[in-house]
């Protein structure tokens, strides 16, 4: 999870990526597949390493779309106002009373439920 | 559409006995309008999150076919305080012996959702429902307090999470860009909790 600022930052990143992918892209049409460019011999070592750049730009650009992601993905989720901290933890100190024996048949029909999809699973034609 | 008529198959035995092109196959049957995001993880990353043991994902059929009614995924997750203004009496009454403890181990339901194809078969109460209660099941074998998840901003998931106990927590605003469609989507999320 990421804060606005950073999450702006971040696109900011993404949009000069994506500006100079399109100019390299550009460049490398008309240097390498126009018949007129000169092509000298120090030209090829050129070449190697924009496709080097190009691709590392690509994978940047991949993973800020990875980086920007849901709470399954990020894995953390951070408190950073102090009032929403205090209205959790005082819910945590006062957890509301359960049902022990009402969770228990919950359980025991989720796991009857579980085996008959295994074994449906099993059986399945896909 | 009572329990007798749906079926629950964990991902991870589907693709223990099946081959998993044809997993992804089915799985790409599966469309949520409402939300882009719960189909597109389904499609693009259940898998590799079962195989990275990531996350569990839960298939919820129709008995006796391959229709998939809805699905649900579950993980574990951090919630972290960062505020140092927090009262370490009160972190200490909570962990029971470290007053530093900012950090609390949760059970995410990370993503859940109906097929549009068979939206008035199933219901979202029954999806909760099954996911609460495997959620309890872990609950049972290692401890742990607290149920998070993420929805999108809307009325009406709010609401329908608050029925079933769950509180807001917070908000967050969230920009990424659609890998197909290259278009900038930006989204708010609500971060809702239940202390079990």
């Amino acid at each position: 999870m990421l804060p606005p600022k950073k999450v702006n930052v971040l696109y900011e990143i993404k949009n000069v990526t994506n500006y100079v992918i399109s100019i390299f892209k550009n460049f490398t049409n008309i240097c390498f597949f126009h018949h007129n460019f000169p092509q000298p011999k120090k030209f090829k070592k050129v070449k190697y390493y924009l496709i080097k750049l190009f691709i590392c730009l690509i994978i940047i650009n991949s993973y800020r779309v990875i980086t920007m992601a849901t709470l399954l993905e990020e894995g953390i989720c951070i408190i950073k106002d102090k009032k929403v901290a205090e209205r959790f933890l005082k819910d945590l100190e006062n957890p509301p009373k359960t049902d022990w024996r009402e969770i228990r048949k919950r359980i025991k029909q989720i796991e009857k439920e579980l085996e008959e999809g295994e074994e449906w699973a099993k059986k399945m034609k896909l | 559409m009572g329990k007798e008529n749906e079926i629950i198959v964990p991902l991870k035995i589907l693709l223990e006995e099946h081959d998993e092109e044809k997993v992804k196959t089915l799985l790409n049957s599966f469309s949520c309008s409402k939300n882009l995001e719960v189909e597109n993880f389904l499609k693009n990353s259940a898998i590799l999150f079962e195989k990275l043991n990531k996350s569990r994902t839960y298939l919820i059929f129709k008995r006796g076919t391959t229709d998939i009614l809805a699905y649900f995924t579950l993980t574990i997750s951090i919630l972290k305080i960062v505020d140092d203004d927090v009262s370490k009496k009160t972190l200490k009454k909570l962990d029971g012996i470290s007053k530093e403890k900012r950090e609390f181990p949760v059970y995410l339901i990370g993503q859940l959702g109906k097929n549009d194809k068979f939206w008035n078969e199933i219901s979202g109460k029954e999806i909760l429902e099954k996911a609460i209660n495997l959620i309890y099941k872990a609950n049972e074998i290692v401890g742990g307090r607290v149920i998070l998840i993420e929805t999108l901003n809307n009325e009406k998931p709010i609401k329908f999470y608050e029925e079933n106990g769950f509180k807001i927590l917070q908000k967050r605003l969230d920009k990424k860009v659609d890998k197909n469609t290259g278009k900038e989507i930006i989204a708010e999320y609500v971060q809702m909790y239940r202390i079990i």
